[in-house]
């Protein structure tokens, strides 16, 4: 076959590039024209005066963001809060694909699949109002704890809770809709292997370690990777919330501080210096993460 | 970066006050004759519509003709709800065609976005980013938006087209109630006109489950210790219940569920005149220690249950409705929603209203209603102000009473009044009463406050008075509970502590402001819950002087010194 | 055959059992907020509805389908979505082939990648944006509700991955055959992507059914997507810079009409889910492809 890859030129490849173009052009126009806006973060920004005749500021916004005395608690409540939702966002979505493969009975595996996607659709707002009904000293889940002599704790007004219930929940919101992906990966597993596997005598157990799991890896890979660029992030919706004056100390992150000063004033430049300070971190973090792949797999991520 | 967050306090439009808000006023000289004149038949109203020109100099500046052809003036809407009827539509209602006909204006929306709030600021932000032409007319409750605007030049300042325009009556509201002003002043210009609020309509009273009270053989409390003991009582009778419903999650001293009556006269969250007549920050004054070190106690007692710093205003007044609360605070029109679903939800339930008892230092005092919930501004080239003026003066007319007013009975036939036999009627509507129609007027003036001698209508209408026409749409359009919550409200004049400062967020605020806030709401919050000791307000009132407090206190007061004009 | 020890029938069990719970635990707030949309006003402002409605009545269901905006704004829903779709999913299938083949097959497509990513990592914000969707005419039209987000990248490395994953052997088959790329791509990978379409045609379904904000600063009020419209209802609401006026607190508040309203916006994008779910669960699996 040798031949035939050797005729990848011009000649032939000119499809490839011409296949890329509309979204190259579409990006261009609608993504990377826009990103001179970042010049407002060194800007004091007024939208009368425009991008051109503002004030010059240089570095100001982002010593607003740094100087300020909690700013390490809010970078470390973020870090925090995503971090956990990361791994459980990752681990959780995957570990019940694996359970659901298993389901054998079509209907049954069809109605769990969509019931637990419902949640995904409905707004923090909505979620936040049932949440605290919920999760109160009385609510529901305090009296099944009660009843199982467990003491109550005030999963929202508890600094030491109130990050854990965030994780929990967001993972809880999410899980059924991140684990779409994964089934539509298992459905592209070929039966054959399944069928030699079981020839040669392997158990469950090792079909999924052997089988399973490797199919479902560079997806999982994938996902991991490009949720790297949420790790400043947090999940403002829901931290916006739910958080209150008795958990702020654990619970504050940058987007819901961000918000706050931006009430204060028109903080576009404010926002957008803080965004491009995320957006750093996310770059830095994303290509460590394709370099090690690619220098210790030996795998492209993208 | 995702500015889709920012959008997410709502804020309707402002509104508009008919019917319920509309017509109220302290004490003050002038129009009595014109509010105690009785119009019966509705037609009297009919015919001002159509005797336009022969009002007098007091509605009519005189300057005003109709224009033909007719002229477009285009506004901008922010609408919470459509709700038109007949085949009405946004460009052809009673309120167009009236302005059309009286006029020769023709209403046209520029932008309608479906709300206030974020939206419709960043909305104005775009505009001016990207040069779109400005509406003729727009809306903004936002201060830092106003100072944009101002900034932008491209609005127009009012000064010169309200000298020439205004009539006598507009002048002396604005001169009874001249503090509004202060908002739409930059330079010595005014750059807009404020609207004036109805001086009760967010005030706070006390709201009590008044079978409970029964049922305990109590009496409604006066003061902070009557209150802690019928707390105790309903504590006692009531166990698994809640006996004071409180929101804390956003703040104490909020709408619905706070606890600003405890705070005195010394309220927080507020700038208000010490007696050098300097502005000074509620929060960081002596008196509120002792307030939250009396709410802690009120905690301790079980009287406020343990959630209550993550119940927001919506949490803590749903237990009321539900029947699992004893006292709510709020303010009057609370009574009309939500605590009128507490007789739905609980057989035999009784809610009444009633004066607030005074605080943890014997006072009593209430954050006061603002003064003003936005102001109209104008696009640089307008020049149809004689028409701004000319309605704005006929739709003041309803604050002022005036019984020649065309829009006495309501604003819009079919929405909130209809006319049965001659006359109009505000309980028999169709598809039942409207007010949605108002958010597409051309503007509102909002209330009148001091231009009405004598009692406010809700005393009159309370004490049975049904003469003059708004007095009969009052007593029948408007739920009982919120003229007693209102009437509650008017018992304790005086006590209010308004919040002086209206101006756009000063250079330190706009840095500091979100921290010294947050440092505040979380210390309040903290002492209450028991988890810092009351010696910590101290330490938080140097840290908020030190952080930034003492400048902003400082800037503050330099704004407040240059909005008073020579 | 594992089915049958005894150890897998007992996993299966706990299994089943797991799965169900969690199923159950993610069913209860729509639950919650049908009860709530079908209950009396009184009892859901009073906070006392939980599963099971109180005060039955079909109120609100009759206000919001007599709604003339309630249509309109359904509507433009569902043509910026079919739109949206259709013409993401296009480029998303386009994009991936070259994306998925190896760097020493197309060069440059490092390049490419990088280009693409960056797009997810940087923004240039609200009013940059605007102003380009501006220039580009189309503001106030459903492209501007289309065209800013109609390459998704996310799409397209998931899809490129699906690509990878296709036996080589397919494709070099069919170039024995004398076909070029685009034979390739239509008549080789795209019979055997289905699943992968399916999956990434449900998330941009879903994404554009949801987005409000675009519809809020682009569109003009009769143009409004339903997602702007119930976005309005389910914001917080700060009454403290309104002058209050009790009856249309009421109406605004109603959490009947509210509850309502997300119900009912939810449904359409929940039924196209069984439509698609044949191809990831069944499985159209590769493997029925002859090598």
């Amino acid at each position: 076959m040798e031949p035939i890859r050797a005729k990848w030129n011009w000649k032939t490849n000119w499809p490839l590039h011409f296949m890329l173009l509309p979204s190259v052009i579409l990006l261009f126009i609608y993504s990377y024209i826009p990103m001179f806006g970042i010049i407002i973060a060194f800007e004091n920004y007024k939208s009368y005066s425009g991008f051109v005749h503002s004030e010059w500021v240089g570095l100001d916004q982002f010593r607003l963001l740094f100087n300020d005395s909690r700013v390490t608690e809010i970078i470390g409540n973020t870090l925090f809060i995503s971090l956990g939702k990361m791994v459980l966002g990752w681990i959780v979505p995957l570990a019940f694909a694996l359970l659901l493969n298993e389901v054998r009975h079509m209907a049954i595996k069809r109605i769990i699949q969509s019931f637990v996607y419902l949640p995904y659709f409905i707004s923090w707002v909505i979620l936040g109002a049932i949440l605290t009904d919920m999760l109160s000293p009385s609510g529901i889940i305090n009296q099944g704890l009660k009843a199982l002599h467990i003491a109550p704790v005030f999963f929202l007004g508890d600094n030491d809770w109130f990050r854990i219930t965030l994780i929990g929940s967001d993972v809880w919101k999410e899980f059924g809709f991140g684990t779409i992906i994964y089934l539509a990966a298992l459905a592209g597993v070929n039966p054959a292997l399944y069928e030699a596997a079981e020839i040669d005598g392997a158990s469950r157990w090792r079909q999924t370690w052997a089988v399973t799991v490797p199919s479902i890896l560079p997806v999982s890979v994938i996902i991991a990777t490009l949720s790297l660029g949420n790790i400043l992030n947090g999940g403002f919706d829901q931290v916006y919330n739910l958080i209150n004056p008795l958990v702020s100390a654990k619970g504050e992150i940058i987007d819901t501080y961000v918000f706050d000063m931006g009430l204060r004033q028109g903080a576009f430049s404010f926002s957008t210096a803080v965004g491009l300070f995320k957006s750093v971190v996310s770059v830095i973090l994303i290509t460590i993460t394709y370099r090690m792949a690619a220098k210790f797999a030996n795998y492209r991520i993208f | 970066m995702r500015k889709s967050f920012k959008t997410l306090a709502l804020l309707v439009v402002a509104c508009v006050t008919f019917g319920l808000m509309s017509g109220c006023g302290g004490n003050g000289s002038n129009d009595g004759a014109v509010a105690n004149k009785s119009i019966n038949e509705g037609d009297e109203v009919q015919k001002s519509e159509t005797a336009k020109d022969d009002r007098g100099g007091q509605t009519v500046p005189g300057v005003f003709k109709k224009y033909d052809p007719p002229v477009e003036i285009s506004i901008s809407t922010a609408i919470k709800q459509e709700d038109f009827r007949n085949g009405d539509t946004l460009e052809n209602n009673p309120l167009t065609r009236w302005m059309l006909d009286n006029m020769g204006v023709k209403l046209s929306y520029k932008w309608v976005l479906a709300d206030q709030n974020d939206a419709f600021n960043t909305k104005v932000r775009l505009a001016l980013a990207s040069g779109d032409e400005l509406p003729d007319v727009m809306y903004i409750n936002d201060l830092v938006v106003m100072d944009e605007l101002i900034k932008s030049g491209k609005i127009e300042s009012v000064d010169e087209a309200y000298e020439k325009y205004a009539s006598e009556r507009t002048k002396q509201t604005f001169d009874k109630n001249a503090v509004v002003w202060n908002q739409v002043t930059s330079d010595g210009k005014r750059w807009g006109l404020p609207t004036i609020a109805d001086p009760v309509v967010g005030d706070v009273v006390m709201w009590v489950r008044q079978d409970w009270l029964d049922a305990v053989g109590m009496k409604a409390p006066t003061n902070v210790a009557e209150l802690d003991a019928v707390l105790a009582a309903f504590k006692k009778k009531f166990p698994d219940k809640t006996p004071l419903a409180v929101a804390g999650k956003s703040l104490l001293t909020w709408w619905m569920g706070d606890t600003q009556f405890m705070f005195g006269t010394s309220q927080p969250m507020t700038w208000n005149e010490d007696s050098s007549g300097k502005l000074q920050y509620g929060s960081i004054q002596p008196g509120i220690k002792g307030a939250l070190t009396k709410l802690n106690d009120f905690y301790n007692k079980g009287y406020m249950g343990k959630e209550f710093g993550t119940n927001d205003e919506m949490q803590a007044s749903s237990l009321f409705t539900s029947g699992n609360a004893g006292i709510i605070f709020g303010a009057g029109w609370m009574g009309g929603w939500p605590l009128n679903e507490t007789a739905k939800n609980v057989p035999g339930a009784v809610v009444k209203a009633y004066p607030l008892p005074s605080g943890a230092d014997g006072t009593v005092g209430r954050h006061g209603s603002k003064l003003s919930y936005g102001s109209y501004v104008f696009r640089k080239g307008f020049d149809h102000f004689d028409a701004i003026f000319y309605y704005w003066d006929t739709t003041l007319g309803r604050a002022l009473e005036d019984p020649n007013s065309p829009f006495a009975a309501g604003m819009a036939e079919g929405y909130d009044y209809v006319m049965k036999d001659g006359k109009p009627d505000w309980k028999d509507i169709p598809n039942g009463a409207s007010a949605a129609i108002q958010q597409f007027a051309l503007l509102d003036p909002g209330a009148a406050p001091g231009m009405i001698e004598g009692p406010a209508i809700y005393e009159r209408v309370a004490s049975g008075k049904k003469d003059n026409i708004y007095e009969q749409k009052l007593a029948e359009n408007t739920e009982p509970l919120v003229i007693e919550g209102n009437m509650a409200a008017y018992s304790q004049p005086g006590i209010d502590r308004t919040d002086l400062f209206n101006g756009a967020s000063t250079k330190t605020m706009t840095d500091k402001w979100s921290l010294l806030f947050k440092s505040e709401t979380e210390t309040f919050l903290k002492i209450i819950y028991g988890k810092a000791s009351p010696g910590e307000f101290d330490t938080f009132v140097e840290k908020w002087k030190e952080n930034g407090g003492e400048q902003i206190t400082k800037e503050v007061n330099d704004w407040y010194q240059s909005t008073k004009r020579g | 055959m594992y089915h049958k020890t005894s150890g897998y029938k007992l996993f299966y069990a706990i299994n089943l059992t797991i799965l169900s719970i969690g199923a159950i635990v993610c069913l209860l707030p729509l639950i919650h907020i049908f009860a709530v949309s079908v209950s009396s006003n009184a009892a859901s402002t009073g906070n006392l509805v939980k599963f099971w409605p109180i005060g039955f009545n079909l109120d609100a269901y009759r206000r919001t389908l007599d709604s003339p905006d309630f249509a309109q704004a359904l509507w433009i829903s569902v043509s910026r979505t079919a739109l949206g779709t259709a013409l993401s999913m296009f480029l998303c299938f386009l994009a991936a082939y070259p994306m998925s083949k190896v760097n020493s097959q197309f060069r440059g497509r490092t390049a490419y990648s990088w280009y693409f990513i960056i797009t997810i990592l940087f923004n240039g914000g609200l009013i940059p944006t605007y102003l380009v969707v501006n220039a580009t005419g189309i503001r106030d039209t459903i492209w501007a509700l289309v065209m800013p987000g109609v390459v998704v990248v996310f799409n397209v490395v998931l899809m490129m991955n699906f690509f990878r994953g296709i036996p080589k052997e397919l494709e070099e088959a069919a170039q024995i055959d004398g076909a070029n790329h685009w034979r390739v791509l239509f008549t080789v990978f795209l019979p055997v992507s289905l699943p992968s379409i399916a999956t990434l045609s449900l998330f941009t379904v879903v994404s554009h059914w949801n987005s409000w904000f675009d519809g809020l600063i682009y569109m003009s009020n009769d143009k409004q997507p339903l997602a702007t419209m119930i976005q309005i209802l389910v914001q917080k609401q700060d009454y403290t810079r309104i002058e209050m006026n009790v009856s249309e607190i009421a109406k605004i508040s109603a959490r009947t009409l509210r509850a309502t309203q997300i119900f009912i916006g939810m449904l359409p994008v929940l039924v196209v889910y069984p439509f698609l779910q044949k191809y990831f669960v069944k499985g159209m699996t590769l493997g029925s492809v002859k090598e």
